[in-house]
């Protein structure tokens, strides 16, 4: 019975391990962005856009978009994906001419957070 | 929190060796031991095996309590929430169901329970194949339970071909470590019991286990070594990285650890073991007792030390990978061939230190290998070593400072250049000259050296030592520290910028025929255009040849037409047209009107593009700096590098379509090389 049950275990882990997950870097890093970091844009964005060298987690991984003041300006609908898991985005109100910091926060598969933030800015039109 | 993470860590990782270690140990070592002692030892080894599988069990227990814990710290981690606050079941819930390592930590949860069920109802062993099936059954759990672990740290930070290597070589780290670390402490029992006995039969028994044990700890100690180099040269990468990074460091410092332990388990297979096994076990059983007493001890001490070395594993697990950190060059000279290959006397020197070290070694070697202390051989050996190895070394030097191996970490890209050169002119070119060529109007007077800021940026300096230079200022000379005037970033930002701006220079030779050797990087750019938000240059790499048009209107609107007709024809050979407007952007769509209107444009981002493209306007007919022209198109290949260029009234150029596809047509038939370097810090 003992004998049996051994290999049967054996022949699970076996597989387990073949079938492990895989992850990319060990911490995830901003590859690009749109508006792009330091940015001055001709026309206010409808969406600020995240893109990562490396799975996002959507349950902890956050972006908002902040003004001058420091009032919040995004509209909350933060969303992983939906088509790449590398991509974290958020939509923006018509956005006045001015300079935004966008701040994020995002656990990446690996288990580990990366926080940053950066500015664009939105140019008066002539 | 970091502390605390550091000592779960350390706890679990314990608590796994140990597991591995205590099940290994009575498979490989413990019970051919005593088979080999023969049947009468019967009585000692069921107690053997009991006080091991009770040492078992509690190393479980305290591997799920620590895997618990852990659990809790990476639901604080994870919602950047005070542990108290995190500790719900609702944020430890999402851990646990909705991320990676939840789902790791839920296989390795089963794993623990599936070992304790085992573990705490045994059923009756029958026969020797039962036995050995327990136990080779608790191997496997706390193996799979340590493996199971690399799923859920650094180990996987390879990606492509090299993962499964870095995966499997973190695993079997990780296995070695469990069967010797975790032996020694059944080892140092098992000398111990059989140094108090009087019974000559447990001197056997103490013999057969360390013959058995030294094996086993022989073939882990070359497992991991060969697992350890290959995860330092994944983890850490090169020598900066390994003395100017805290990742680094913590590596260093195991491996001043692991030395002493090494040591000691050379002096035990060399020198105590084989005393041991010269002793017949009926005479002279007082002196096998004491050996076997100081055996004892040694092991103890090594188990000390590995249970330090796990605590630096566990400190090294939390640290971002050296490869991904910025290195602190500890040092005030860095060792350069480059510099200093065309240098007179510098082959002699490198021999003298070659030939000198060889020597030493080699006395050093006939010392250690004849056995007995030979002080002369010592001695010689390290007096050949001090006098020759400094000499290469002293020859090799050159001056570095703390940021001489910082990446950049501002990305070689338009605004960071562009804005570089604002910076440039406002606070450098009043005294290197508005071109770069160290001629501005305040150095001009001065004999000194005016450095050439145009000149190729040669191995003699690398951008840690501009970045130290512009932020410091150089003493004795009339270069200023701009450490409280300009933010880190605008001081990376001016690096960037004098990288290109000797790129340019360099790039003069650029023609409209494309240039077979790829070595000018394109400066990277993010562009919207109509369609896609957030493209970059970069975007493009491997898949498409850009063929980048900076124009003006009203003057290059023929050709922009011509280009949009032709777009099918530059489209056969894997190539796009990216048009950048050089003046007027806002309003480009509305001049434009249906005109060229199939023809990408870059408006947003379209001044920084212009000003870094613009740089590279230098040519080897004009002198100096030309004005700006209103016309300018390059070609980047697929790898990311500037090919060709063409100005109008160039040469050979491009008026003629036929010309650039043909150009084009030769880049499409490159065999395909290695991707332009790319700066990634964070
Ligand atoms: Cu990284």
């Amino acid at each position: 019975m003992t004998r049996t049950r051994f290999w049967w275990i054996g022949a699970c882990l076996a597989a387990l391990l073949l079938l492990g997950p895989t992850s990319g870097w060990p911490h995830a890093y901003l590859v690009k962005s749109a508006p792009a970091r330091r940015a001055v844009l001709l026309r206010a964005p409808t969406r600020v856009q995240l893109w990562f060298n490396e799975r996002l987690e959507p349950r902890f991984s956050r972006v908002s978009v902040w003004d001058r003041e420091g009032k919040q300006v995004d509209s909350g609908d933060v969303q992983v994906g939906p088509d790449e898991l590398i991509r974290l985005s958020v939509g923006v109100p018509p956005l006045a001419p001015g300079t935004y910091t966008v701040k994020f926060r995002v656990l990446s598969v690996d288990g580990h957070v990366v926080e940053d933030q950066f500015p664009f800015t939105i140019r008066e039109s002539q | 929190m970091t502390g605390l993470l550091i000592l779960i860590r350390f706890v679990h990782l314990g608590a796994l060796t140990l597991l591995i270690g205590t099940f290994a140990f009575l498979l490989l070592v413990g019970r051919p031991a005593f088979r080999r002692a023969g049947a009468t030892r019967a009585p000692d080894l069921e107690r053997f095996d009991r006080l091991l599988l009770a040492v078992a069990e509690w190393s479980l227990l305290t591997a799920f309590a620590s895997a618990l814990a852990w659990l809790g710290l990476q639901a604080a981690i994870a919602s950047g929430r005070p542990l108290g606050e995190a500790l719900t079941l609702e944020t430890v819930g999402t851990v646990l169901t909705g991320t990676n390592f939840g789902r790791v930590w839920e296989v390795r949860l089963a794993l623990i329970a599936l070992l304790a069920w085992f573990l705490f109802f045994r059923e009756h062993e029958q026969d020797d194949r039962d036995w050995t099936a327990v136990r080779l059954e608790g191997v496997l759990l706390a193996g799979g339970l340590a493996v199971a672990l690399t799923w859920a740290g650094h180990a996987a930070a390879t990606t492509g071909r090299w993962r499964l290597l870095h995966q499997g070589s973190d695993a079997l780290h990780l296995l070695a470590v469990g069967v010797w670390l975790g032996g020694l402490c059944p080892l140092a029992v098992l000398l111990r019991w059989a140094g108090r006995s009087p019974d000559p039969s447990w001197t056997a028994v103490a013999r057969e286990a360390t013959r058995r044990f030294s094996l086993v700890g022989l073939g882990s100690v070359a497992v991991l070594v060969l697992t350890g180099l290959v995860n330092t040269w994944t983890l850490v990468g090169s020598v900066p990285r390994l003395v100017g990074t805290p990742y680094g460091r913590l590596l260093l410092l195991k491996l001043a650890l692991l030395l002493p332990l090494i040591g000691i388990a050379a002096v035990n297979l060399l020198r105590l073991k084989p005393t041991l096994l010269a002793h017949t076990p009926e005479g002279g059983a007082g002196t096998s007792a004491a050996i076997m007493r100081r055996l004892a001890r040694n092991v103890i001490a090594e188990a000390g030390l590995g249970a330090a070395v796990l605590l630096v594993v566990g400190a090294l697990g939390i640290t971002p990978p050296a490869l991904h950190a910025q290195p602190t060059w500890p040092f005030a000279f860095r060792l350069s061939w480059e510099v200093n290959k065309d240098v007179p006397g510098v082959p002699l020197a490198i021999g003298v230190g070659v030939a000198g070290a060889l020597l030493g070694a080699a006395a050093l070697g006939s010392a250690a290998l004849s056995g007995r202390l030979r002080p002369w051989a010592i001695g010689a050996g390290l007096a050949l070593w001090a006098g020759t190895i400094p000499v290469p070394l002293r020859y090799l030097a050159v001056d570095a400072y703390p940021t001489t191996y910082l990446r950049t970490p501002v990305p070689y890209n338009a605004i960071s250049i562009a804005s570089g050169q604002h910076l440039y002119q406002q606070n450098c070119a009043v005294c290197h000259g508005a071109g770069g060529y160290g001629d501005g109007p305040v150095l001009r007077g001065i004999a000194s050296t005016r450095p050439d800021l145009t000149a190729p940026h040669t191995a003699l300096h690398t951008a840690g030592d501009l970045f130290w230079w512009v932020t410091n200022g150089i003493p004795g000379t009339q270069m200023p520290p701009f450490q409280g005037h300009l933010t880190e970033q605008d001081r990376w930002d001016l690096i960037n910028f004098l990288r290109a701006l000797s790129a340019a220079e360099q790039a003069r030779t650029l023609t409209p025929l494309v240039e077979p050797t790829p070595w000018c990087v394109a400066p990277d750019f993010t562009f919207g255009s109509g369609v896609g938000a957030g493209q970059t240059l970069k975007d493009f790499r491997g898949r498409a040849i850009i063929h980048l048009v900076l124009f003006t209107l009203p003057g290059s609107l023929p050709r922009l037409e011509r280009l949009d007709a032709a777009a099918p024809q530059i489209g056969r050979w894997g190539a796009r047209t990216l048009a950048v407007p050089m003046r007027d952007a806002p309003r480009i769509y509305r001049r434009l009107g249906a005109r060229a209107a199939t023809l990408p444009l870059a408006v947003e981002g379209s001044e920084e593009i212009v000003e870094t493209y613009a740089l590279f306007r230098r040519t080897l007919a004009a002198e100096g700096v030309p004005p700006v022209p209103s016309h300018m198109e390059f070609l980047v290949d697929r790898q990311g590098y500037l090919r060709a260029r063409w100005i109008p009234g160039q040469d050979g150029g491009w008026e003629d379509l036929s010309r650039l596809l043909h150009e084009i047509g030769w880049l499409d038939n490159e065999a395909p090389k290695a991707a332009a370097p790319d700066e990634h810090v964070h």
